[in-house]
């Protein structure tokens, strides 16, 4: 009988955790932007400069923590810029009457809630992820433009607007909220995804969702759960967001970082396809594009050559992981 | 092949065998497919292949339509030597196949897929289609295949799509036809209507080769026979040299109606498991009854579509019967879905392995951990630790070769991945195991370890139903063999009357009922 590698020697340890070995590329091109960019610039490698990076990649970081749920099954979620704008004018509206603890409530509450409508869709109703998020991408606009009537949402009470502040740009300590919340969920997502059952579930689906099915997971459940998730941590993202700029912004998630929180998770390393993958990964995509663009913004390279690098970067990526997994 | 010209007249001063094949080898890992054959179909002759399940007959037909490259061996077309490295370069020299699942566009129209690959262009380069049109029209007269060719494939049925297929080949001028279970999924007018076509062509002087399990649709449309035998040639024959008992002998090989050891029967009387009363699904089996009890293994055995994985995809709740009744433990049961059927004690292993068995990409720990992840989970959420060591269990319990269980399930072989499969399963307790093919594509090693570890679980007083259209396979684990023709069970065989002549009559006449 012939099979492949050597002959087994079952280690009854062998447990201990091992380097995924997709974060070799990804983390080599972070180490070599930071030794170019510290030698070309002086102003790189100072506290306050990471510190500036780490906040403004923070909303980044969250989105795209989410959007790796949607990927490892498989799938994607396009609505999650609305999804901000949602949570942004909503908060901001409650705030105005009602101040800062029922405007956090039903503000994340209302991006939640568009997070497990859009899992219901995918999940119990069978449309596809991208029909059904590119139509809530434009219901979830659309509605965040007519709550605010199409104009931000300014003039917020104090003292909420200051804790309002405080989530998108306090400090405990030395340490930037932003950044703290950020790495929270990240950890977070990260034990939900390699310690839990639906976690797991989340990669066999992606995997092969027939054997899901055989296996006796519920599919449908476990889909629900994934576009919550994404929904959720789009909708703290919008939140820390709009502290960030203390009003409510009908327009605050419409630019590209929709479409910069898919492509963190597809420089990361984690497959479209679904099944490989991790937030570890997404973590590194979204440092690549947050030091490349700080780097080259002190190096004055304009913002339109930026835009070309990233863009090659994603496809760079993409073509690394499928060289390594071809090997 | 114009169909005008005499083809006695074509064929003056060629060689009269179109295709000739001379000692063709092919293994797979762990497998040897083809252990040195000689074939050749002469023109204008209609030459059955007969053999019985992983006997070659698939293989061999691969190599000729250019899908696999033979290792050792020549292919001789029309008396020259070829190469084929590709379907495309086999197409080109003539070979046409018809496979058993369709290989037509469905969204595409009759006239479209028989152009496929080589439209008719015009002006400019674009597709000329009153020329596609007035030409499909005219080779599906040929053929007496009456819809328009604008027709949509998808609105055929199973006969008009084997039509259409022909037209395709007859279009790319086909001189060596090969038919895989052209009746499998057809109407009995339908199969008339195909056989009249077939006799047409080979008076055509094209070259036909025909592989059925059909044994009575054969004998009065074919020339000559070649039976495989385990990847080699058992011999080939006039078909009016051979009676069915002859060929019956042939395919199985008598050395295999040796009968089996039944297990101590203390175990067969044990109380029933799993029973079926009168289950019907519409087109797919009708009337269903049996039991299996506690420590038997009970083999449904039929040919390709009889409806034996439809009825075990419903016993595990994956499919709904219209009608009847499912007790596991004397206890009806109705279940919703694979959770439910997982939780009421049943599992299946199915056919399709990488399909719906396990996650190629996915490490050999995680596809056994899958079924029952909530085991796992200690204070601080799931432990990998746990998943591995469970694992690798498992691995020594069975016998899966991998250096250890982190290593993708898609690495293995098919006997080793179809280990991990039953790994999966085991792991779950279930008392009724349904097995759907349980050692297809599994080299001969790996499926004796099969067969020991189906017939451990029987011991320890689980409840086994096999499908199987193995034979030999059959006769060496069933207890009780159930024969299936067409959705209905037609045959009953149980120890001593176990016997393949008697199986292969069953399943191919349906006499017995």
């Amino acid at each position: 009988m012939k099979y492949k590698g050597t002959l087994p020697t079952l280690s009854t340890r062998g447990a201990a955790s091992r380097i995924d070995p997709a974060l070799f590329g990804p983390g080599l091109a972070l180490l070599g932007m930071f030794v170019v960019y510290s030698l070309s610039s002086p102003h790189f490698l100072t506290t306050q400069n990471i510190t500036n990076v780490l906040v403004q990649s923070s909303p980044l970081l969250i989105l795209a923590t989410g959007q790796t749920f949607a990927l490892l099954m498989g799938g994607l979620d396009l609505s999650q810029g609305s999804i901000m704008s949602l949570v942004s004018v909503v908060t901001a509206t409650v705030m105005l009457n009602y101040g800062i603890a029922p405007a956090a409530i039903v503000g994340i509450g209302s991006g939640i809630l568009v997070g497990v409508l859009n899992g219901v869709l995918i999940g119990r109703a069978r449309i596809q992820p991208f029909i059904v998020t590119l139509g809530m991408l434009y219901m979830i606009a659309g509605a965040a433009l007519v709550i605010s009537g199409g104009s931000t949402v300014f003039g917020l009470p104090r003292p909420d607007v200051d804790i309002f502040f405080w989530f998108g740009g306090g400090f405990i300590g030395p340490l930037p909220v932003p950044v703290l919340i950020a790495a929270l969920l990240l950890g977070v997502a990260y034990l939900v995804l390699t310690r839990t059952p639906i976690g797991r579930h989340v990669y066999a689906i992606g995997g092969n969702e027939q054997v899901a099915i055989m296996s006796g997971i519920d599919v449908g459940r476990t889909k629900i759960f994934i576009y919550a998730v994404s929904g959720t941590f789009a909708a703290i993202s919008g939140f820390m967001l709009s502290g960030r700029v203390i009003s409510g912004q009908p327009l605050l998630g419409s630019g590209d970082l929709l479409l910069q929180s898919i492509g963190a998770v597809i420089i990361g390393g984690t497959s479209i396809f679904g099944g490989s993958g991790g937030v570890l990964r997404t973590l590194l995509g979204v440092l690549v594009i947050a030091f490349m663009v700080n780097g080259l913004n002190l190096l004055a390279i304009s913002t339109f050559t930026q835009q070309v690098i990233v863009g090659a970067i994603i496809i760079l990526s993409a073509w690394a992981n499928a060289l390594r997994r071809s090997r | 092949m114009s169909a005008s010209s005499d083809p006695l007249a074509e064929h003056a001063g060629q060689v009269r065998e179109i295709l000739s094949v001379a000692g063709l080898r092919k293994t797979f890992p762990g497998v040897i497919a083809l252990g040195g054959v000689d074939f050749d179909v002469r023109r204008g002759e209609v030459h059955a292949l007969l053999g019985a399940n992983g006997a070659g007959k698939s293989t061999l037909i691969k190599v000729i339509a250019g899908l696999y490259r033979p290792d050792v061996g020549e292919i001789y077309i029309d008396g020259e030597l070829v190469d084929f490295a590709t379907t495309t370069d086999a197409m080109q020299s003539g070979v046409s196949v018809i496979y058993q699942d369709s290989a037509l566009v469905p969204q595409l129209s009759i006239a479209e897929n028989i152009f496929l690959g080589s439209e008719k262009r015009g002006a400019l380069g674009l597709v000329d289609w009153a020329a596609t049109h007035a030409a499909a029209r005219q080779l599906c007269d040929r053929i007496g295949a009456l819809f328009p060719t604008t027709t949509l494939v998808s609105e055929l049925g199973p006969g008009q799509r084997q039509l259409v297929e022909i037209a395709k080949a007859l279009r790319s001028e086909a001189k060596l036809l090969i038919l895989d279970e052209p009746t499998a999924s057809l109407s009995h007018s339908e199969s008339e209507r195909l056989f009249q076509l077939v006799r047409e062509l080979a008076a055509a002087g094209v070259g036909i080769v025909y592989v059925s399990h059909r044994l009575d649709e054969i004998a009065p449309l074919v020339d000559r026979v070649t039976v495989l035998r385990d990847g080699l040639s058992a011999g080939t024959f006039p078909a009016n040299a051979l009676d069915r008992a002859r060929i019956v002998s042939l395919i199985t090989g008598q050395e295999r109606h040796s009968v089996r050891i039944a297990r101590s029967p203390s175990t067969k009387a044990a109380g029933a498991l799993l029973e079926v009363r009168g289950l019907s699904r519409a087109g797919e089996y009708e009337d269903v009854s049996f039991v299996v009890r506690s420590g038997e293994v009970v083999v449904l055995t039929g040919l390709v579509g009889a409806g034996r994985t439809e009825l075990l995809e419903t016993i595990f709740g994956v499919r709904t019967a219209d009608r009847g009744e499912i007790k596991i433990d004397g206890k009806p049961v109705s279940f919703r879905n694979a959770r439910e059927a997982i939780a009421g004690g049943v599992a299946l292993i199915p056919e399709d392995r990488r399909g719906q068995g396990i996650s190629i990409t996915m490490s050999i720990f995680e596809n056994i951990a899958l079924p029952i992840l909530s085991r796992f989970v200690g204070s601080f959420g799931l432990r990998k630790r746990l998943q591995i060591a469970h694992a690798e269990t498992m691995i020594r319990l069975i016998n899966i070769r991998t250096p250890g269980p982190r290593v993708a399930a898609g690495a293995l072989s098919g006997g080793n991945q179809q280990k991990v499969v039953l790994a999966k399963w085991l792991s779950t307790d279930s008392r009724v195991l349904l097995f759907d093919e349980p050692t297809q594509g599994v080299d001969v090693g790996a499926k004796d370890e099969i067969y020991g570890l189906i017939d451990q679980l029987a011991a320890e007083g689980r409840a086994i139903l096999v499908v199987s259209s193995d034979l030999e396979e059959v006769l060496a684990i069933a207890d009780r063999v159930l024969a299936m023709r067409a959705g209905i069970i037609v045959g009953e065989f149980i120890g001593q009357a176990i016997s393949a002549s008697r199986i292969l009559d069953a399943i191919t006449h349906g006499s017995e009922r």
